[in-house]
């Protein structure tokens, strides 16, 4: 859309920003229009979320790490140039600055917090799959599969744990993951064949 | 290295399941919200003077509140202690930088007297101030037996023991 971008408009005119792309919009955020940035976030927000909630299977520190992610993107904004798009941009600095979480929380403990179950993926035909057998009492092992299956995700290495959950949860091409982590796709195929392989390795009760 | 194989697509399957775990209802909204009130409230206190931050920034910071706290508080300490010599009765030495006591004496206007200065650089000096007399100024007077400054050596508008400073080399 090439119409011309508002300089000065109330944050509860977001349906204006609605029919507005990402390039209009940062350039709009650039100049400070918060109502911009505000279309940002409802844009990635959720996909911001779920990639770091996955990663830290906790539901506070993914509250907390989107938060952050996309205050510094609004105080970086100045210096993105555009050469990448800013879907790629924002989940760069939400993954570094979930990785250096990570790296400091090694040295504390902490539980997992995790999010509930979407009531749909009951009648799943994976779900059904996978824990359909000898299950008197089903929430009770979807609940012990989404903790097996989150601990073991806690047990990969952060690139590994991301390339997972970039492609296999949020379904990203080999091409974008390569994007966001700055590496070619030969090595996301090759971190997604060795974090495949852990996993069935600690998983391998429901696979078997 | 295969990544479609049969046993990876289990997994895969298995692991595509974590995409139904999904926030609290309504998380995605308060999450936009929070984001852009903080942003609102970043862009009000960059706007307020530096002083005002800096009040701002001890409500935020405990780890600064502390030290500052720490820092008033052991400047009270040093007043209060040093307030409670000047009270007692016995005289008080104090000994600092001949720089310092340049500075006090008000001699900068001789500094362009090398021999003068070479004396002042030197000199180990002890300074006393006699707190049973109360002055309604400071009158710092200096006196250097032997000085080859004349007004020095010869304290004329001063007797001996009624000087506030008395300097030995």
């Amino acid at each position: 859309m090439q119409a011309t971008i508002p300089k000065e408009t109330p944050v509860s005119s977001q349906q204006i920003w609605a029919e507005y792309e990402d390039a209009d919009l940062v350039k709009a955020s650039q100049n400070g229009t918060l109502a911009a940035f505000d279309e940002l976030i409802q844009r990635y927000q959720q996909r911001v979320y779920a990639t770091v909630y996955h990663m830290t299977s906790s539901h506070e520190d993914a509250d907390d790490l989107t938060q952050e992610s996309f205050i510094k993107a609004y105080n970086a904004l100045k210096r993105f140039k555009g050469e990448s798009s800013f879907y790629t941009w924002i989940y760069r600095i939400a993954v570094n600055r979930t990785i250096n979480f990570l790296k400091q929380r090694k040295r504390k403990s902490y539980h997992m917090s995790l999010n509930d179950m979407d009531m749909q993926v009951e009648n799943h035909a994976d779900l059904l799959m996978f824990i359909s057998d000898n299950t008197p009492r089903r929430d009770v092992r979807l609940n012990e599969l989404q903790e097996k299956m989150n601990e073991a995700m806690q047990k990969l290495s952060e690139t590994h744990r991301l390339t997972v959950t970039l492609h296999d949860v949020q379904g990203m091409s080999h091409d974008e993951i390569g994007k966001i982590m700055d590496c070619n796709t030969g090595t996301v195929r090759s971190r997604l064949f060795y974090a495949r392989q852990q996993l069935q390795a600690l998983l391998s009760e429901y696979l078997s | 290295m295969n990544e479609h194989s049969a046993p990876h697509q289990k997994v895969k399957r298995l692991i595509a399941l974590k995409k139904f775990e999904t926030p609290p209802p309504g998380h995605h909204d308060l999450l936009a919200s929070k984001i852009i009130s903080r942003l609102e409230v970043e862009q009000l206190r960059a706007r307020d003077p530096w002083h005002r931050r800096w009040v701002q920034s001890l409500n935020f910071n405990p780890i600064l509140t502390t030290a500052y706290t720490a820092a008033i508080m052991a400047l009270f300490a040093f007043g209060w202690h040093h307030g409670e010599h000047f009270e007692s009765d016995g005289p008080v030495k104090s000994y600092g930088s001949a720089d310092l006591r340049m500075g006090l004496m008000g001699l900068s206007a001789d500094e362009s007297n090398p021999k003068l200065n070479h004396l002042l650089g030197m000199a180990d000096f002890t300074l006393e101030m006699s707190p049973r007399k109360s002055y309604s100024s400071i009158q710092p007077v200096v006196h250097i037996p032997g000085s080859l400054v004349p007004w020095l050596r010869e304290s004329s508008a001063i007797q001996a023991g009624d000087s506030l400073w008395n300097v030995t080399p």
